[in-house]
């Protein structure tokens, strides 16, 4: 089973090539921890994944659904990602309630007209408020929590809907050790017992190491899928990015056939 | 008797349109869009005025509607695609001052007694509404508070993080297109009746005051219609008295109660910082 492959990808934002050549597969459910240099293009192939950013060329497989260039990305394949943005995107004027953001996350199940929300809606918040340990800032604003709970609040949101994946951009920034790990062990819980597929963004060395199951490397425009076990020493590989170890997943695979 | 009803209804739907506005364009941080389209509206009829003395055309009020709309229509329509806040109010910057320029420049040149209606669109004319404007604003009204509730959740969403919007299956760029044509076609009704200064009065401040004051969307809407009624209300009745334009009089309660509003706040934070 393919959930998501990737064949010799490029992507480009306003002329400029930001992905040379990507290829990978994750074919279980698994943690992935996206690692690389600032401006590497980590969050552009997020985005290109999810259906922000069209590829110039390549292409992405997600389940049964195939991405070419010029092809509409599927509505059916965005249902089954929960996407977390980076938390500075987010419009701070808006006087939302945590429980109000959270909710959100729920209008692709509500029928149009979206105004009424389902009778369960409160309950499901609640639940995974508790899972997080959020429950007793539902109530408070959006730009009245601190960094580790905003983070908190916007990952409940991606998993409210119940996602076969997520998608993570830089979910531990502004996040306390305790939390981290609080964060870690749930998102570990999610692969392990709900057989989600995470894919984070991070800039810690650590957790690449210690908590994911691949690493997918992302330096000078390409990206390569690295089990966890076989890195030693990511510092070592974003330095000199060796070329023994690279492709551990073969560049001319039929995903997109 | 039945003038009072009509100015009643009247101010029942231009606070109910810069009620929803109010708050949309506050959260959407829009407030330069409402700037721009009015301004632009203003260019627009003074080209219109020009070109009707030149040729001697009657300008009906349809012909005035459909060029307000024909003037708003693409401007929010190209700035919808604008992503970046900053980007997006440069490029109405541009607009606001050349859509300016032009109108002082046909003003300008316009007789008389042209200015005088040209005038109307700056300080507003609501004691002399007509039944066919009545009936537009009606239609406006009815179409725009429909839509403002059918997509409320949308069009926070799509306010607040248009990243996360577009990344789930809504059509988030049609409904951030959609939202820019309502705050226009709202703004577009309320130039018509208020004028163009008392517009942002009504647009912009009771909005962003609520929205600072951290009172929750539904709840903002609720008050700023209530507040914009009662002050377009009291100001019917005072310029039915004092002889006072009504518009400007609403503009200045709504400036002062914002104005006592953000001095309460800042006592209330005072006050707060003193206790503990």
């Amino acid at each position: 089973m393919v959930i998501i492959a990737v064949e010799e990808l490029k992507v480009s934002i306003g002329g400029r090539i930001v992905i040379s050549e990507a290829t990978f597969a994750i074919r279980e459910p698994s943690l992935v921890v996206v690692i690389g240099p600032n401006g590497a293009g980590k969050t552009t192939l997020l985005k290109t994944l999810i259906g922000l950013i069209r590829p110039v060329r390549g292409c992405i497989r997600i389940f049964d659904s195939i991405v070419k260039p010029g092809s509409k990305y599927p509505k059916s394949v965005r249902k089954l990602i929960g996407y977390m943005p980076q938390r500075d995107v987010i419009n701070y004027a808006a006087p939302l309630t945590a429980r109000e953001i959270i909710v959100s996350g729920l209008i692709e199940n509500i029928s149009v007209p979206r105004i009424l929300l389902p009778r369960d809606s409160n309950d499901m918040v609640l639940q995974i408020a508790q899972r997080l340990g959020i429950e007793s800032i539902l109530d408070k604003f959006f730009d009245e929590l601190s960094g580790g709970q905003q983070q908190k609040v916007l990952l409940a949101r991606a998993l409210i809907k119940d996602p076969k994946i997520l998608i993570l951009d830089e979910p531990l920034s502004n996040v306390d050790e305790i939390s981290r790990v609080e964060i870690l062990e749930l998102l570990r819980d999610l692969v392990r017992r709900d057989g989600k597929t995470v894919m984070l963004v991070t800039h810690d060395v650590e957790i690449a190491m210690n908590w994911s199951d691949y690493v997918l490397l992302v330096n000078n425009g390409r990206a390569v899928l690295y089990s966890s076990k076989m890195v030693e020493d990511v510092d070592k590989f974003l330095r000199h990015y060796p070329e023994k170890d690279r492709k551990i997943i073969p560049s001319r695979s039929p995903y997109c056939a | 008797m039945s003038l009072i009803i009509e100015l009643t209804c009247l101010s029942i739907l231009i606070s109910l349109l810069a009620g929803f506005s109010s708050t949309y364009t506050s959260i959407s941080r829009s407030g330069f869009l409402v700037v721009t389209i009015s301004h632009a509206i203003l260019a627009s009829l003074a080209v219109l005025f020009y070109i009707a003395y030149i040729f001697n055309i009657y300008v009906t009020p349809i012909l005035t509607w459909t060029i307000m709309l024909i003037t708003a229509l693409p401007v929010c329509a190209f700035v919808s695609h604008v992503r970046l806040f900053s980007e997006r109010d440069l490029i109405l910057s541009i607009i606001f001052a050349l859509m300016l320029s032009i109108a002082a420049l046909f003003m300008a040149i316009l007789p008389g007694f042209m200015i005088s209606r040209m005038w109307s669109f700056l300080t507003g004319s609501i004691l002399l509404v007509s039944p066919m404007d009545m009936t537009f604003i009606f239609i406006i009204c009815l179409i725009c508070s429909t839509l403002y509730t059918l997509f409320y959740r949308e069009f926070l969403l799509v306010s607040y993080d248009y990243e996360y919007a577009l990344a789930t299956s809504i059509p988030a760029g049609a409904i951030n297109y959609l939202l820019s044509i309502l705050i226009s076609i709202s703004t577009l009704a309320c130039v018509y009746v208020l004028g163009l200064f008392v517009t942002y009065a009504v647009m912009l401040i009771p909005g962003a005051v609520l929205v600072n004051a951290r009172v929750r969307p539904s709840l903002s809407i609720f008050l700023n219609i209530l507040i914009i009624f009662i002050t377009l209300m009291i100001s019917i009745m005072l310029a039915f008295k004092y002889n006072i334009p009504p518009s400007g009089l609403c503009g200045v309660m709504i400036s002062i109660l914002a104005g006592l509003a953000i001095f309460l706040k800042f006592l209330m934070k005072r006050f707060k910082k003193t206790q503990t």
